[in-house]
């Protein structure tokens, strides 16, 4: 499990942040005009960016906005996506053609697009980036989830429950969707490394995190100006991207291993 | 000896009976058609009395069960008939009043027990949420407790350390009786149970009716058992109403229906049984197969395959015709006896 091993590590680098980097000033604001543009070396591992600040420091306190940001954004479209899909695919019928032709609507257009003209006319910060994520993204947990109740509705527990008189609302949240939980949890830690790198291209578009942040997206955004000679401005950010979002796929791709007995060998 | 007993219950008009089913009939929208799953369908269910409905796989049973709870769900419908319970009608019930009878009122056990359990959810918490649902003050804990409770009831060993068990951790006699447990915890007038055994081990099976019939007596519940299997019907059931393609062709005590059996089909039905058949000897079996119901046959549905059917039998469709006081049979060979509205 290569992808727990590094979603564990990415954590307490996050929670450790402060205490790892060697300059945790270097996270906002600061300037050292002096020391600009240093290529990695012993004094700074990964080098210094045009406002001199240490990038290692930045990239480890960035491990903090990043992992706020996947899981936040994953958070929000789940509350609003698995309950329409669950009620769509219980109720059916009209209410179900009317929940999934507006989670249609919304899947018309490319996700990032949307999330680019949500974040847009709500001001660029890093807070609507991720409300605009979720927005453009919920449609995509609806689905799954009401393919998930369309089978379990049909299952006897649920008439079960109908014998007892169980209320509609109640046979769908706490008898129906517990039952979806791998599945969720699932496309949930796929989510994540999805939800990082579009908030990391938001961010290098400019209607995302915003400076100072030390947000990846944004060094990348930065950086870029100054290749290919600084080429470790870009560079260390754009691997941590990488890494974090290979990371929360590969866990993605290991739990629905271990919970999906029919891709287990 | 059944026939002239002068007390029938519900024959009188005296006492109104728990349940009263009035010429059912429900029907599926299917794209090969309309399917007439129950047609025309009257029985009754006295305070406290077994009612065997009996026939075979597809003969509307099921249907017929969940129709008196209304749970039919799309395409099915039911498109005539009353059911009257308590003397409420409940084709007239709101969605909301409905709900409420359900699981306190009248209570059904379904076939599979083992996938009528939540697989996520723990059999104590199950069996506490009926009583949740129904009994708002409770407390979790206080229904969980009574939900233990139930289960020692049941004969269950070690009540609290099964109740936090899973549904696949049990065995599928055990998760009968935290189903029938499920059904019963809140003490219904009426107990629906749908082939409660016909997933068990013959052994179990035997555990399971007696239990159900000591627990019938115990929380005074009448029961509607729902059953192909002839023996089961024989030894728990007090009346029995016998169906085929989707009406109840005879009905009566069991004593009567087993020992003077009068519809032809109940005959052949009684006869498929290999009791004291020589070893060499072929089984008997009614001969031709159970009509489509999306094309049933005019007449009496089971004309084509009676060895009695009379031209009168593919004609109409034969009323009841009553041969005591509580045994009808709807067949043209008893039409000099009184018909039954």
């Amino acid at each position: 499990m290569a992808g727990a091993v590094i979603v564990i590590g990415l954590c307490l680098v996050a929670a450790l942040a402060p205490e790892l980097a060697p300059y945790p000033a270097d996270g906002g604001a600061m300037t050292h005009l002096a020391r600009r543009l240093r290529p990695p070396g012993r004094a700074y591992p990964l080098g210094t960016d045009d406002l001199g600040r240490d990038l290692l420091s930045r990239v480890i306190l960035g491990t903090r906005l990043t992992l706020q940001i996947g899981v936040v954004v994953t958070l929000l479209s789940m509350v609003i996506g698995v309950p329409i899909g669950a009620v769509a695919g219980f109720l059916g019928g009209k209410t179900d053609e009317l929940l999934m032709r507006t989670a249609d609507v919304f899947q018309s257009i490319p996700p990032l697009i949307l999330a680019l003209a949500v974040a847009t006319a709500l001001r660029p910060s890093m807070t609507n980036a991720m409300i605009a994520i979720a927005v453009a993204w919920w449609p995509w947990y609806s689905r799954v989830i009401r393919g998930q109740v369309l089978s379990l509705r049909e299952r006897t527990f649920v008439e079960a429950a109908r014998c007892i008189g169980v209320p509609r609302g109640r046979v769908i949240f706490s008898h129906i969707l517990p039952n979806c939980l791998s599945v969720i949890l699932v496309q949930a830690s796929l989510q994540v490394g999805n939800a990082i790198l579009t908030a990391a291209a938001l961010s290098f578009i400019g209607v995302g995190a915003q400076p100072p942040l030390p947000e990846w997206g944004l060094m990348l955004s930065a950086g870029r100006g100054f290749l290919p000679e600084i080429w470790w401005y870009v560079t260390f950010p754009g691997i941590a991207i990488f890494v974090t979002v290979l990371g929360f796929n590969l866990l993605g791709d290991g739990l629905r291993d271990i919970l999906d007995p029919r891709l287990r060998r | 000896m059944i026939a002239a007993s002068p007390a029938a219950p519900g024959a009188q008009g005296a006492a109104p009976p728990l349940l009263d089913v009035q010429d059912l009939r429900t029907h599926f929208e299917t794209y090969a058609g309309t399917l007439v799953a129950v047609e025309g369908i009257s029985f009754s269910v006295a305070r406290g009395e077994i009612l065997g409905l009996v026939g075979e796989t597809g003969c509307g049973k099921s249907v017929t069960a969940l129709a008196i709870l209304r749970l039919i769900s799309p395409p099915g419908r039911i498109s005539r008939g009353r059911i009257r319970f308590e003397g409420r009608d409940l084709l007239a019930l709101s969605e909301t009043e409905m709900r409420e009878l359900r699981g306190s009122q009248i209570s059904m056990i379904l076939q599979e027990p083992k996938m009528a359990l939540n697989p996520v959810i723990r059999v104590g918490d199950q069996v506490a949420e009926t009583l949740l649902i129904h009994e708002r003050s409770l407390t979790r804990r206080t229904a969980t407790g009574r939900a233990v409770e139930m289960l020692a009831t049941l004969g269950i060993p070690d009540p609290p350390r099964i109740a936090r068990r899973y549904p696949h951790e049990l065995s599928g006699g055990m998760a009968q009786r935290i189903m029938i447990a499920m059904m019963l915890v809140t003490r219904p007038k009426l107990l629906i149970a749908d082939e409660p055994t016909s997933a068990l081990d013959v052994t179990i099976q035997a555990q399971i009716l007696e239990l159900m019939k000591a627990l019938k007596r115990e929380i005074d519940t009448a029961l509607l058992l729902i059953t192909h299997d002839l023996g089961v019907m024989a030894e728990t059931c007090d009346r029995v109403a016998v169906m085929y393609a989707g009406s109840v062709v005879e009905q009566g005590s069991v004593a009567t229906v087993l020992k003077r059996p009068q519809h032809p089909y109940t005959q052949g039905l009684l006869r498929t049984i290999p009791n004291d058949v020589a070893p060499d000897q072929p089984l008997y079996s009614i001969r031709g197969l159970v009509p489509s119901l999306l094309q049933p046959p005019t007449g009496c549905a089971f004309a084509p395959r009676c060895d009695r059917a009379m031209p009168v039998c593919v004609q109409a469709v034969p009323p009841r015709y009553a041969l005591g006081a509580d045994h009808h049979v709807a067949c043209f060979l008893h039409r000099d006896r009184p018909a039954v509205r």
